[in-house]
């Protein structure tokens, strides 16, 4: 018996998906890996995708694993790129990003109930018609609630509100078992599902704080001779506890990148400072500040408010890829000038060019996020990956955090979770998942085919190790890289094989998409509509069905107003349909019922009406 | 009880392209979501047939302007504004809402509803200075007019007598004229036209019989399949080709002669030639000009029985400036005055695009009133004034059958007559006979605003001088 037809048998009738074409969406995440590492090391195709549609269902999912030692891998928007929704060893992927409703909006305690799947910009939406909003939020605003908690935490506000899991009342999980439980900050397993990245069971429901909305925002952007004076400030402002939403720090490079976005010269070419109040009583004390240590000079306030609005969109530079990669790290405010030398130094020697942008998460921490541009389609980005592993490494042997572990970060465990936390994660893991079938193959320990040989690189010591080598070995390296492969140039307008590349995965256009919404499955979002484009430019076989999940489509152009990389999407899929439509008849009957489907769901016209 | 005059009327779409008169334009920003397909009621919009994921272009004759999608799109994507070519449509005179109302009343023959009241003019020139207790139609009487079977919309055509006169035994002396009954004062008056298709002229003559009127038109026009329907034609001839005319003359009931100088000077020698051919009436149709009225009173005392006064197509004197409805008031007074209006049916035609046109006809003077352009319309014709006249039949107008056009004619006379009905009904009119010169039944928006304001100025006037 199929493993799908066994699970029905036993579970019940809930939601799966089993074609193969489909599947193959819920095998990767953002990140460009090349399949044929990911492959290599581990099976990352799914045995099957459950979609359940309660908490209720979730339990039942999870006994059924538990019986019988399924992996059981969650996933929401999959805009997480370290690797913590990729199966590594087939199994269920529990996909919560179709679980996504807001259940209580509570506007006399300020308070909002919603499913592990829901989207922050729709619950940013609905409570700002109660005049309420967000406390702190991740810049990809089109993540999962429950996604977020499990993996970063960290975003815009954490200056003045701190991490999302200070603003959680309560969270309704399931346990790999599959019991129910309600917890509360108070209860000691709560802290457990913070950050747990899927290892310990299931967040299902979060009932989180909200605030009053502001009624202003004000923006200002400052700049500085150098990264470093830019950092002291920083330090300072912080130290001082200076009150303000935001303070974010991003350097020259990005901002040449956002001039070259916008083709035009708005921003300053230096270190800026970009600060956001939302009264101007600490917007002026903030300029005293200023004012007493004196910045190099202040962009107009539409430029800043610019580059305030466009905090949600961080993966624009994908234009000028198509590939970019990133490292994220916490790092001590004061070591960050010198890990970010550091890192152009690195990104020096293979010829890239390394763009800083980073949070201040409170008085002596920054979120730094490293990226570059490459290309994943050559061959130099053999080089450009291990980078990525260099920078973190580079950044924890000055004292940082890794921003959470996954696959491709679970090497610098140690570095995030001291011993003794280790032993307390290993404890309660033993107790709650005792055959280990939450998300497999990673965080604590990362495990692969063959015998798990593969997985050695990723041992800490060895990983270490190797990157430390790597990086004292770059100045030679590099350059040699350099030139055997060549310098990637910045691209200056996408076609449409690239546009399929420039696409960053980031799972926007899932949050807004209706046909996503109705039929749920991740092949007909334009992120699955653009996976099908770049594997018929690839000449690779398609099927009627997959072929068919083109058309489902409602022309809203919502996906294209979303997309962080700003790809004209709607072209593209014209482009497709014609393509498609040598190969296989108009699947005229399938768009019939499709909008039939559409019509009669009351999610969809929920959607229609939230957004009007 | 003699039967009752009834029109039947029929919805009857017709099969070629109309100018709706708004726009709906879709913005950029349409997210094709299908609530308008939803809200509309009358399937103005609706999924695209080559793409059914995507949202057609207003489909805007079905349009009944209730503004419902522009409220309810989520996205306020819907626009709504003026068709520009609807709004070039006609002219000063033929205003495009008459277009309108010609084609909804042609379709299904009911009394268009404006739904706000009469907004007016009540001034301005021709028949918008002058105004009746009801010409003013906006709606039908909730219950129809009291009475309406009743009210008889019946008028005569031919030289009626103003006594009679018996010998010593009692025996009538008096010659009794012939006379034509028109059960509504409308016949039609159909120019020579290449633009006038076999199947529209047979519809024209078709819905002349089924409303038991007339249709003029000139003689080379008859065609020998018209033939049949010669009790409902009325040959328009000069003079000189009454010979050649001998068999539609024949045939006809009544006939129409141009008028020209020398058809007055041996009026009498002519109407001979016809009376030794048949016993048909006939009218003598003159343009309205300068001075006309005497013209007029000389061919009465010439023995004319009916007078067609033709205007132009918006209503103007062919030579003069007075407009149809002054003429006619002149002609009809002067009449009077010559103690002689009964001698001579008068027939005014030019302008007359409303029904409230026709009892305002009446009103002035005429006795009944012939269309022409109306009843293109009612088929799709556009006009327009400007630069000069120009009529443009509907492209495929030669395939619509001749049923349908003539069910379109009949329908916009039903409407017409129903308006008539309401008008008279409001006036305790009960004969359509009556209303002819019941100027007292009418306020003319020139004399009131001389007896209200008139003094006031003259004194202002004199002051300066």
């Amino acid at each position: 018996m199929k493993p799908e037809e066994d699970f029905k048998k036993s579970a019940g009738d809930i939601k799966t998906i089993v074609n193969a074409a489909e599947k193959n969406m819920y095998s990767h995440d953002i990140g460009d890996v090349p399949h044929i590492m990911t492959q290599t090391f581990f099976q990352t195709q799914p045995d099957f995708v459950v979609q359940p549609r309660s908490v209720e269902e979730i339990a039942r999912v999870l006994s059924y694993a538990f019986e019988r030692r399924i992996p059981v891998i969650p996933r929401g928007a999959a805009s997480w790129g370290f690797g913590g929704v990729i199966p590594t060893r087939g199994g269920i992927v529990i996909d919560l990003s179709p679980f996504r409703a807001i259940l209580e909006l509570d506007t006399a305690h300020k308070t909002i109930t919603v499913q592990a799947g829901a989207r922050w910009s729709d619950i940013d939406i609905v409570a700002k018609k109660n005049a309420l909003c967000l406390m702190t939020y991740p810049s990809s605003k089109f993540s999962t609630v429950a996604g977020w908690v499990s993996t970063g935490g960290y975003g815009i506000n954490s200056y003045r509100y701190g991490h999302i899991s200070k603003q959680i009342l309560s969270m309704t999980v399931v346990t790999p078992a599959g019991e129910i439980k309600k917890l509360t900050p108070a209860d000691r397993e709560f802290d457990f599902f913070v950050s747990g990245e899927g290892q310990f069971g299931i967040i299902a429901e979060v009932t989180f704080k909200l605030r009053d909305l502001p009624k202003h925002s004000y923006a200002h952007i400052f700049y500085f001779p150098t990264d470093t004076a830019a950092f002291e400030f920083i330090a300072r402002a912080a130290r001082e506890k200076t009150a303000a939403n935001v303070i974010r720090f991003v350097d020259k490079n990005h901002l040449r990148e956002t001039n070259e976005i916008l083709h035009a010269n708005i921003f300053k070419e230096e270190a800026g400072v970009l600060v956001e109040f939302s009264n101007t009583a600490d917007e002026q004390q903030f300029l005293g500040l200023i004012q007493q240590y004196g910045a190099d000079s202040q962009s107009p306030a539409y430029a800043a408010s610019y580059l305030w609005n466009e905090r949600l969109f961080g993966m624009k530079a994908k234009r000028l890829g198509p590939t970019l990669l990133a490292s994220e790290v916490i790092l001590p405010i004061a070591d960050a000038a010198a890990f970010i030398a550091k890192a152009k130094k690195l990104g020096g020697c293979y010829g890239v060019e390394i763009c800083i942008d980073s949070y201040i998460l409170d008085q002596t921490r920054a979120l730094i996020m490293t990226t570059f541009l490459c290309d994943s389609r050559k061959l130099k980005y053999m080089v450009h990956m291990p980078l990525v592993s260099m920078l973190t490494q580079a950044a924890v042997s000055l004292g940082a955090q890794p921003y959470g572990l996954g696959i491709w970060n679970a090497a610098f465990v140690n570095h995030l979770l001291d011993p003794e936390r280790r032993h307390d994660i290993r404890a309660y893991k033993a107790k709650v998942d005792p055959h280990g079938i939450m998300n497999p193959g990673k965080y604590l320990r990362v495990g692969s085919k063959f015998m798990n040989l593969p997985a050695l690189l990723f041992h800490p010591a060895v990983f270490s190790l190797s990157m430390r080598l790597l990086i004292l070995l770059s100045p030679l390296f590099g350059p040699i890289a350099t030139m055997v492969f060549g310098k990637d140039k910045k691209l200056d307008s996408l076609d449409l094989e690239l546009s399929t590349h420039a696409c960053a995965k980031c799972g926007n256009c899932m949050a807004v998409c209706p046909a996503y919404l109705v039929l749920k499955n991740e092949a007909v979002s334009a992120k699955g509509k653009v996976e099908l484009a770049k594997k018929l430019i690839a000449g690779l076989p398609v099927t009627a069905e997959e072929a068919a999940n083109a058309y489902m489509c409602m022309h809203c152009r919502a996906c294209e107003e979303i997309c962080q990389t700003n790809l004209d999407l709607m072209t593209l899929w014209d482009a497709l349909e014609r393509r498609l439509a040598t190969q296989f008849p108009r699947p005229e009957e399938k768009i019939k019922d499709f909008l039939k489907t559409v019509d009669a769901s009351k999610e969809y016209w929920d959607m229609v009406e939230r957004n009007s | 009880m003699p039967k009752k005059y009834h029109i039947d009327i029929k919805p009857t779409p017709l099969n070629v392209k109309l100018i709706p008169k708004f726009k709906i334009t879709r913005g950029e920003n349409c997210i094709n979501c299908g609530k308008c397909t939803k809200v509309c009621i009358y399937e103005a919009h609706k999924r695209s047939e080559q793409d059914i994921r995507k949202i057609a272009d207003p489909y805007m004759v079905a349009c009944r302007n209730c503004f419902r999608c522009i409220q309810e799109c989520p996205r306020g994507a819907l626009a709504k504004g003026l068709e520009p070519d609807f709004q070039a449509l006609g002219g000063a005179y033929w205003k495009p809402d008459m277009f309108l109302s010609i084609w909804k009343q042609a379709e299904d023959g009911k009394v268009p509803v404006s739904g706000a009241g009469y907004r007016g003019p009540f001034t301005g020139p021709g028949f918008d200075g002058m105004w009746t207790d009801m010409s003013e139609i906006v709606r039908p009487t909730r219950d129809g007019i009291h009475g309406r079977e009743y009210i008889s919309t019946a008028v005569e055509l031919g030289r009626k007598l103003n006594h009679l006169e018996f010998d010593g035994s009692g025996a009538l002396v008096s010659k009794i004229f012939n006379v034509v009954d028109v059960p509504l004062p409308i016949v039609f008056d159909i120019p020579a036209s290449d633009l006038l298709t076999s199947n529209v002229k047979n519809a024209m003559v078709t819905a002349a019989e089924a409303l038991g009127s007339f249709a003029i038109f000139p003689s080379a026009e008859i065609s020998p399949d018209m033939q049949r329907h010669m009790q409902h034609i009325i040959p328009l001839m000069t003079p000189d080709s009454i010979g050649a005319n001998t068999a539609l003359i024949q045939s006809a009931r009544v006939i129409a002669l141009e008028y020209s100088g020398a058809l007055l000077e041996n009026f009498a020698a002519v109407r001979r030639s016809v009376r030794n051919i048949s016993s048909a009436l006939v009218i003598v149709r003159i343009n309205a000009a300068t001075g006309v009225e005497d013209t007029i009173v000389q061919l009465t005392k010439a023995g004319v029985e009916i007078i067609h006064i033709a205007a132009d197509y918006c209503g103007m004197e062919v030579q003069g400036e007075r407009y149809i409805k002054d003429v006619i008031r002149a002609v009809h007074l002067r009449l009077i005055d010559e103690r002689m209006r009964d001698e001579i049916s008068i027939i005014a035609s030019g302008g007359i695009g409303m029904a409230e046109h026709v009892p305002k006809a009446l009103l002035c003077g005429a006795d009944l009133t012939a269309i022409g352009l109306p009843l293109l319309i009612a088929l799709g014709a556009f006009v327009y004034q400007q630069p000069a006249r120009k009529i443009v039949m509907p492209e495929g107008i030669e395939k619509i059958p001749v049923g349908i056009a003539r069910q379109r004619i009949v329908n916009l006379m039903g409407a017409w007559h129903s308006q008539l009905l309401e008008v008279m009904g409001a006036m305790g009119i009960r004969e359509a006979r009556r209303l002819r010169g019941e100027t007292g039944r009418a306020i003319f928006f020139d004399e009131i605003d001389r007896e209200t304001f008139g003094k006031l100025f003259q004194k202002q006037e004199s002051a300066n001088v």
